[in-house]
């Protein structure tokens, strides 16, 4: 069946990557040429312990950060050459990100925070509809300090997903939460990426979350040091940890 | 060094720009009370020395003409020390290369010199010889305002006749320290100058031989002052005796006395100001430190540090803050305290000015401000030492917010999201968002009530100058005139207009309530010294009656119809009635109008006039000067335009160096204030903003969000202020009141649009200080770590 489908479109070529940091006396060289790509729709687990380089190769992906060396390309946009302006540009448009601690807006409620990112997009959804997405619609006029931590998260995801995002990069979204409450945030990821076509980055140290992957990637010490196609995809409600 | 003052010095240089904005509002306020108060020290100490020293008489009194030997019966009054006889006499002066003309005071002195009262003090050259009868000691400020030397010649016209003067000598004088023209508001020690000549010469060029006609006293101390003045009123009383006064009347020390009440009042009331906003700033960020180190308290608790020591840390955060605010501020204070001192000894020509700035002062500044501060933190140190470690340890809860008003009124969808976020922030802490309110409008307000003195003074000038006193020249006689000399100098070339005048020196009376002052005769509808009513406008004199000034009346409790009793204090010294028919306001003196014929009825005098005044022909401006100064019977000639221009002159220079430090000092409180509320929603919201920036917010937008809090305030607190700032300077203006001044309360329209500008400016740069560390925003740090 494979081969009668055209290849998934490539949404980012990574080329020899490299970041040292400066901290003060001591470099810390946090990634040691990684090369990596991505592909359309996709839904991808980056594994590795704290400190492997994963939280900097998604920083640089994202537009937050900017390597020491080699070569991001969105498309055939070159991320490392791009100024400061652009890549906020970039993240704008482009790019949905979602924080192991939320990172809501408290004084805005959840529909809010979803329009806060729909006002500034080309073609967005509307605020309700993303929040439907992920099953809040009877928690949008809460504001933050009134929901769950997993109800904070989905309301992330519906922030994240609302613009149309190309790529949407998520750091540790099960991290703060209990596994029932990790779980739902999972599926609604899972759901996002399936019907939408949304490719997706999950970086986590939780191995469990990798069976629900299309490609598993693992990481240690700077280095990229296995990548394997996920045959036997689970679904989040069969995972386990 | 303890690791907790570690922590301390490290806590506050990470907050050093927050710590010295404070510090610099503390310093501002500190400074004023060092200055205002040293100032006030050394000036108070440095005229009682040159009281001391000079022998500066308690009492003084003027009479026409007594013999000598009534000076016995004086001394034999209970509680008088001494008494000396003088003669005093106005005379015109001839300057050789000045047109106008110039006024002299002549004070007799006796030569040899022996010990007086109000002994002038020599600064440079002798005292007059014994024979010569021409030489004289001249007054400083008149000599250094003509850039004269010793030995300089003034003709001079001494009753009647034009006698030669050589000024031998440059002297100081307790009783001159302002040397003010009887009449005249504010020194111009270019046309008025006081000469001391040699008492014989004197004498014998008026014609007082064997008599005075002004005697002091000094008192003893066990003197009752009123008893000595009722006293001494009898005895000069047959001898033309004008009222007596203590010093409290003597103008020289009424003026100085004046502007030491001054000093007093912003010693205390404007660094008040300023010590409350610096202590709301300290609240602030001492409650956000506090916040932030919960954590860190719960630890060093755990530990086993008492809550004592734990409030104890704070309280050392907070008394650094004060001791640095004390250390700029006592410096600064003490280094314009000096200067101003120096500019003080210039003005007021003392002959040696020190500089005191006692420990209490600085003591003074350091309790205060140090008092000020712990109270204003109190509550915050206490709640970090109540913190139950266990509790601290746990993250603070969310934050929550709720809807803002606009939302709950129903309109909210109206607004932009980021304006929501704006007024829920604004909301969610509704004191600080009030008090950072109130330090802008403080700044505001001090700036509306600066500005507004000057704007007072500018509209008072004006309106007397423009509106009531038109004439160009007023010309006084020696001694009451009849209508011919009026009609001699009215013929003058170069006179356009005259009008004639008669003034008597009368003490109003009524029930238990007396002033002196003087009634002037003139015509109906005078087109020159116009009495008007409170909006400007002329109002005519009534056939018959006295009109009075409004502040007169309300001081005597008399209203028109009433009858008030005029004791005249010349001539004859009639007491006689008249009724008020009619208020008029002014803003300078307190002066009683009548209609010249009445009041010559009234007095039963013939047409008798005692001065002019005249609008004249710019163009035979010197010609006629030069023919009045040769009039005999012209005691003195008063410019308008000289007046205006000294009493600006007096008047710029203060106000400059008030508007430079009002603009100053307000702008640091508004600096402080908006500085540190944004740095404190800076710390509060970084994470937010971080996650905008994340978001895909430009740099731009975020700074709209978090600088747009702060303008809404600005914004609100600028009116608040303006009518702050008008309260202020009405009840300013209220307790400025006095028989010699009446400011009436206007500020022009470009006060509020500078103030507005002065504010809004150092709002924007204490923004923009603070956006530049929002460029600098650590995203990634930002969003790992939990709220």
């Amino acid at each position: 069946m494979q081969e009668c489908q055209a290849p998934p479109a490539t949404v980012f070529q990574v080329h020899q990557l490299t970041k040292t940091y400066d901290m003060g006396e001591v470099q810390v060289q946090a990634l040691r040429g990684v090369d990596l790509e991505l592909y359309e729709g996709e839904l991808t687990v980056l594994l590795g312990p704290s400190g492997s380089g994963k939280s900097t190769l998604l920083n640089i992906l994202g537009g937050l950060d900017t390597p020491s060396s080699g070569k991001v390309l969105y498309g055939d946009w070159d991320l490392t050459r791009a100024e400061e302006h652009e890549l906020t540009q970039y993240r704008r448009h482009n790019v949905g990100f979602i924080f192991q601690f939320y990172n809501l807006i408290p004084s805005l409620t959840s529909r809010e925070n979803v329009s806060l990112v729909t006002e500034l997009s080309k073609q967005p959804m509307k605020p309700e509809e993303a929040l439907a997405l992920v099953h809040l619609e009877d928690r949008m006029d809460h504001f933050p300090s009134q929901l769950s931590g997993g109800e904070q998260q989905r309301v992330a995801i519906a922030r994240a997903i609302a613009k149309r995002p190309s790529i949407m990069l998520c750091d540790e979204p099960t991290g703060a939460l209990d596994i029932k409450t990790g779980i739902v945030v999972l599926e609604a990821l899972e759901r996002i990426n399936r019907e939408l076509g949304t490719t997706t980055v999950v970086i986590t140290h939780n191995k469990a979350i990798a069976e629900m992957a299309d490609r598993i990637l693992h990481m240690a010490d700077g280095r990229m040091v296995q990548q394997e196609r996920n045959t036997h995809k689970a679904k989040p409600n069969q995972l386990h940890w | 060094m303890k690791p907790l003052d570690r922590k301390l010095f490290r806590d506050i240089w990470k907050l050093k720009g927050q710590v010295l904005a404070i510090a610099l509002v503390l310093a501002a306020g500190i400074a004023m009370f060092v200055l205002s108060n040293s100032n006030y020290d050394s000036l108070v100490v440095t005229r009682a020395n040159y009281y001391r020293g000079n022998r500066f008489a308690d009492v003084f009194a003027n009479c026409k003409r007594a013999p000598l030997s009534l000076l016995e019966k004086i001394e034999s009054i209970e509680g008088v020390a001494w008494a000396q006889g003088r003669i005093i006499q106005e005379v015109t002066l001839d300057v050789a290369g000045m047109k106008d003309p110039a006024t002299a005071r002549m004070v007799s002195l006796k030569i040899p010199y022996r010990p007086g009262l109000n002994d002038p003090y020599l600064r440079a050259g002798r005292f007059p010889e014994p024979e010569a009868t021409n030489e004289v000691l001249a007054n400083e400020a008149f000599m250094l305002a003509h850039g004269f030397s010793l030995g300089q010649q003034v003709k001079a016209v001494i009753n009647g006749r034009s006698q030669t003067l050589t000024i031998v000598g440059q002297a100081l004088s307790p009783e001159f320290i302002y040397a003010i023209k009887p009449g005249s508001m504010l020194p111009d020690n270019l046309r008025y100058g006081i000469f001391w000549m040699n008492e014989r010469a004197l004498e014998a060029s008026m014609n007082m031989e064997g008599a005075f006609n002004e005697v002091s006293l000094r008192l003893t101390r066990e003197a009752l002052l009123p008893e000595v003045l009722d006293r001494l009123d009898t005895l000069l009383k047959p001898y033309g005796g004008l009222h007596a006064h203590g010093r409290k009347d003597q103008t020289s020390h009424w003026f100085l006395e004046n502007e030491l009440m001054q000093l007093r009042s912003m010693g205390f009331f404007i660094p008040l100001v300023f010590f409350l906003v610096a202590v709301f700033l300290l609240n602030l960020v001492v409650a956000r430190q506090i916040r932030a180190q919960r954590e860190q308290i719960a630890v060093l608790k755990a530990f086993g540090y008492s809550d004592g020591a734990i409030g104890l840390h704070y309280m050392k955060f907070v008394m650094t803050i004060v001791a640095l605010g004390n250390l700029l501020g006592i410096g600064f204070g003490a280094y314009l305290g000096s200067g101003m001192v120096a500019m003080y000894a210039e003005f007021f020509k003392f002959p040696e000015l020190t500089y005191i700035l006692s420990s209490r002062i600085i003591i003074g500044a350091f309790f205060f401000s140090s008092l000020t501060a712990l109270i204003g933190t109190w509550s915050m140190m206490r709640r970090a030492m109540r913190l139950p470690p266990a509790e601290a340890m746990r993250p603070e809860p969310p934050a929550t917010y709720r809807p803002s008003i606009a939302e709950r009124l129903g309109f909210g969808h109206l607004l932009p999201i980021q304006v929501q976020m704006i007024l829920r922030h604004l909301e969610r802490s509704p004191l600080r968002t009030l008090l950072s309110g109130l330090g802008i409008a403080m700044a505001t307000g001090l700036l509306v009530l600066g500005r507004g003195n000057i704007d007072s003074i500018n509209y008072l000038i004006r309106a007397q100058f423009q509106f009531i006193q038109r004439q160009d020249v007023t010309v006084t006689f020696y001694e009451p005139q009849t209508q011919r000399s009026f009609n001699e100098i009215h013929g003058l070339p170069g006179v356009i207009h005259a009008e004639p005048t008669r003034s008597v020196a009368v003490k109003l009376v009524l029930a238990n309530h007396e002033k002196r002052t003087a009634v002037i005769g003139m015509p109906n509808m005078p087109l020159l010294q116009r009495p008007l009513d409170s909006n400007l406008k002329p109002i005519p004199i009534p056939n018959d009656g006295l009109m009075i000034d409004r502040f007169l009346a309300k001081k005597l409790g008399v209203v028109p119809g009433q009858t008030l009793t005029l004791e005249v204090l010349e001539g004859e010294r009639p007491t006689l009635q008249a009724q008020v028919v009619g208020l008029v306001d002014e803003y300078l003196g307190t002066n009683v109008y009548m209609n010249l014929a009445s009041l010559n009825r009234l007095l039963q005098e013939d047409r008798v006039i005692t001065g002019a005044y005249m609008s004249i022909d710019a163009r035979s401006r010197d010609p006629l000067f030069d023919r009045l100064k040769n009039t005999p019977k012209v005691a003195g000639i008063t410019i308008t335009d000289a007046a205006v221009n000294s009493f600006k002159d007096t008047v710029a220079k203060n106000i400059f160096i008030m508007n430079f430090f009002n603009i100053l000092f307000s702008g640091i409180i508004a600096f402080g204030v908006v500085f540190n509320s944004a740095q404190m929603s800076l710390n509060e919201r970084s994470r937010d903003l971080a996650t905008l920036r994340v978001l895909g917010f430009t740099r731009a937008e975020i700074s709209a969000i978090l600088l747009g809090e702060l303008a809404i305030i600005t914004l609100v607190a600028i009116p608040v202020g303006f009518v702050l700032g008008t309260g202020l300077g009405q009840a300013a203006m209220a307790g400025m009141q006095s028989e010699q001044f009446r400011f009436p309360y206007v500020i022009q329209p470009a006060t509020f649009g500078l103030t507005t500008l002065t504010v809004c400016l150092s709002a924007l740069i204490s923004g923009l200080m603070v956006r530049r560390k929002l460029d600098r925003l650590d995203l990634m740090a930002v969003l790992k770590t939990r709220e």
